[in-house]
């Protein structure tokens, strides 16, 4: 670098550069200046002083400095290069790589450039690209483990997941036999474990499990391993071993409803839609009663045969089920209930049960058939049950007289408002429902969820003025509003945007959906620190899931939502034109929106 | 101040907490239910300055009920306890609530050397005066005309005093 400068000016072209990357940017500057005194156009030092000023917030004159400086010597890879982080920085990674592979024409095996070259084609999935810098900076330093897994990483992303798995066990390869060290395990172990993933992937299924069982010592997250090695052996059509697997994995875990299923799967015992021949069911029923003994503090062990029972089997297990969690009290219990109502029959079946349970309890203080006196409490939980039933099943007039006794016996439990709030909504009565949610928030004013829903409720009604102060009682003073878009709030950005919408106020619409639509492109720009950390880290895994999910990243609901919304905004502008100019203006986003969602 | 009872045949555990401005709405729902006098701001600015005087009862984790005091100061600088409310919901009533509640505040007289503790109730009130004597209430004076829109309008003043051991210094 700086080589055309005398020794002295050479010396200070270094300082530059060392001021550079230790962000002493005032420093940097002066020896640029120095050298700038005596040699004006040094095109380095031009595109230095340039990439200095732009960390100080002085982008024009950077931008400036720069392309003079690469003008003034284009045959100098520390201009490219410079060039390129600038744009970089600007996130405009398109003109980035151009840069570095200018830079790399002149100095092909700059390894730093190659490095800034390879972040920026995994950020921009251009993949056989990547694949290449990869291979190209193995090749220049093969002793790097990083640059071995990196290759092997971008080998898969480019659907070359064979070529992924030789690299990596040719990495191995070079490793002493009493490797990993302690400080490494976690990391190898990583690494394996992300090997067997991609044998899996690939349909070597044989060889993933033999490769599992020959490094078990050295795989250190001993859940993934029995979490990998029981879906080999499903694959392999090796049941009761797999059997065998999940037993362990409940007794690591009771609560995890995978292993249930899997288990049930190595029983031939799975149904999508929890349909079963009656014999299948009565295996089934063995299987949990079984279970039950086994698990006695799971929920899901008694949860699940709700979903497979039928009819006066189902009537008695919902019965037993539900008994003891209104006796304790546990508010979340319909939501637990509630994807049995997408069951034919079982919603009916539910009534019928829990209106037994109401009745004995206001004749006798107890369940049905049971001496134990309930405690007052009990009758509580069961109207709060049963208003909830009624509301599911659009009858807002018996759920609102339940919610309102419930209301009525114990007044304090905020909940109930919660509920009533949300019946009203569902009735149509929108003001109503609001009201509601305000009070239940005030009866816990150090509750965030109260709050949240509260707000959300108001901007349902179109009290937008109301729901923002609401809303800021939980954001932190001073730059309230601001706040929530910095925390990336989109519940509360999307429904004042449709509340906006529904009330024609199409400006502050679009900004609360525009708003949603740049968390999103946010969220892709955060992958890039990703693409050196994990590979540093070997959180190959979840490296890879991460990247998968960003390619998936605009189908999520709230980002269709804000789009759809701001199409209709656009659509309105367009139907009624404000000024005939914004027409023109306006074709170019829609098609921009209507791409992404593609 | 958070401590169980069990409550023998069912597990019930009934836990005290303190009044403070996040939660003061709870007092308020019960009164609502509980009184037919509805209570003005002062009443609880004096039960948030009450401190560990006023709580609220739970059942279970379900509020149910509460005591509400006030601290007076009498001449000579001494202290004493008021208690402006002192409810349970009727349906957790019989449970050992209320009892937990009074309790817990003449613990904290005791603990705080304070020499008197009273109350007002309406004169018909019998199952209320039953309830303080158990704990040492005694009737001390007849109010004429306390109430205003309640028949009986009368009350009695009902007090309990302390032993004055010297606090220690």
């Amino acid at each position: 670098m700086g080589s055309y400068l005398p020794p002295k000016e050479a010396n200070l072209f270094k300082v530059i550069v060392k001021s550079y990357e230790t962000k002493q940017y005032k420093k940097g500057l002066k020896a640029a200046d120095a050298i700038l005194k005596k040699y004006p156009e040094h095109g380095e030092t031009l595109s230095m002083k340039g990439l200095t000023l732009n960390c100080m917030d002085r982008k024009s004159e950077a931008y400036e400095l720069v392309r003079r400086g690469l003008k003034n010597d284009l045959k100098s890879h520390v201009c490219w290069h410079v060039y390129g982080l600038l744009y970089r920085s600007d996130r405009e990674y398109r003109e980035a790589i151009k840069c570095y592979r200018n830079a790399l024409k002149i100095d092909s095996n700059n390894i730093e450039i190659l490095r800034d070259l390879s972040l920026l084609q995994a950020q921009m999935r251009d993949l056989s690209g990547f694949v290449e810098t990869r291979q190209h900076l193995l090749t220049l330093k093969p002793n790097h483990r990083m640059n071995w897994i990196g290759f092997a990483v971008a080998q898969h992303l480019n659907s070359n997941g064979s070529k992924a798995i030789e690299i990596l066990e040719a990495y191995e390869g070079t490793l002493e036999d009493d490797y990993p060290s302690d400080n490494e395990r976690c990391e190898h172990g990583e690494m394996l474990l992300y090997k067997i993933s991609l044998m899996e992937e690939h349909g070597y299924y044989e060889r993933a499990l033999d490769e599992l069982y020959k490094k078990e010592a050295k795989i250190v997250d001993k859940l993934a391993y029995k979490e990998q090695q029981v879906s080999l052996l499903e694959k392999l059509g090796r049941t009761e071993e797999g059997e065998k697997v999940y037993k362990i994995l409940l007794f690591m875990n009771p609560d995890n409803y995978r292993y249930y299923s899997g288990l049930q799967k190595c029983l031939g015992l799975y149904s999508e839609k929890s349909q079963f021949t009656s014999d299948e069911a009565d295996r089934l029923c063995a299987l949990y009663k079984e279970l039950r003994e086994q698990y006695k503090w799971s929920s899901a062990v008694r949860r699940i045969p709700l979903d497979f029972l039928q009819f006066e089997k189902f009537r008695e297990a919902a019965d037993n089920y539900i008994r003891p969690l209104l006796t304790k009290g546990v508010p979340s219990l319909f939501s637990d209930l509630s994807p049995l109502y997408d069951q034919p029959g079982k919603a009916d079946i539910l009534e019928k049960v829990i209106l037994d349970l109401e009745d004995s309890i206001r004749s006798t203080g107890g369940f049905p058939g049971s001496a134990q006196e309930e405690p007052p409490s009990t009758l509580l939980w069961t109207l709060f049950l049963l208003a909830q039933h009624y509301d599911r099943r659009g009858q807002y007039d018996i759920a609102l007289a339940k919610i309102n006794e419930a209301i009525e016996h114990t007044p304090t439990v905020i909940d109930l408002y919660s509920v009533k709030s949300r019946i009203l909504k569902h009735a149509g009565d929108l003001p109503a429902a609001a009201n509601l949610a305000d009070e239940a928030r005030s009866m816990d004013l150090a509750d965030r969820f109260l709050n949240s829903e509260c707000v959300k409720r108001m901007l349902q009604a179109d009290q937008v003025g109301l729901a923002e102060k609401t809303v800021v009682l939980f954001t932190k003073e001073g730059d309230q509003h601001n706040n929530l878009h910095d925390m990336q709030c989109m519940w509360y950005e999307l429904a004042s945007g449709e509340s906006y919408l529904r009330q024609g106020d199409l400006g502050r619409a679009l900004k609360n959906f525009l708003a949603v639509e740049k968390h999103y492109a946010d969220i892709t720009e955060d992958q890039f620190d990703f693409h050196s950390y994990c590979l540093r880290k070997m959180t190959l895994r979840a490296y890879v899931r991460m990247l998968k999910f960003q390619d998936h990243l605009h189908a999520h609901p709230y980002f269709h939502k804000a789009a759809a919304g701001a199409i209709r905004c656009y659509m309105k502008l367009y139907d009624s034109p404000p000024n005939p100019q914004l027409k023109k203006m306006m074709n170019h986003r829609n098609c921009f929106l209507l791409r992404k969602r593609n | 101040m958070v401590g169980g009872v069990e409550g023998g045949k069912r597990g019930v555990t009934i836990t005290l907490d303190g009044v403070r401005d996040k939660n003061v709405m709870q007092l308020k729902k019960l009164n609502v239910a509980l009184f037919p006098v509805r209570y003005n701001d002062k009443y609880y600015a004096d039960a948030l300055s009450s401190g560990d005087f006023s709580k609220l009862a739970y059942f279970n984790d379900i509020c149910v009920g509460a005591i509400a005091c006030r601290l007076e100061k009498k001449e000579g600088g001494l202290l004493r306890v008021y208690i402006m409310t002192l409810g349970v919901l009727a349906p957790y009533r019989g449970e050992g609530v209320g009892t937990k509640l009074l309790n817990h505040v003449l613990d904290l007289c005791q603990r705080q050397h304070i020499g008197e503790i009273y109350l007002h109730v309406q004169t018909n009130n019998e199952d209320a005066i039953k309830f303080y004597r158990k704990f040492g209430f005694e009737i001390t004076e007849t109010i004429e005309n306390y109430y205003v829109n309640i028949t009986p309008a009368d009350c009695y003043v009902l007090s309990k005093f302390f032993e004055q051991s010297p606090p220690k210094k």
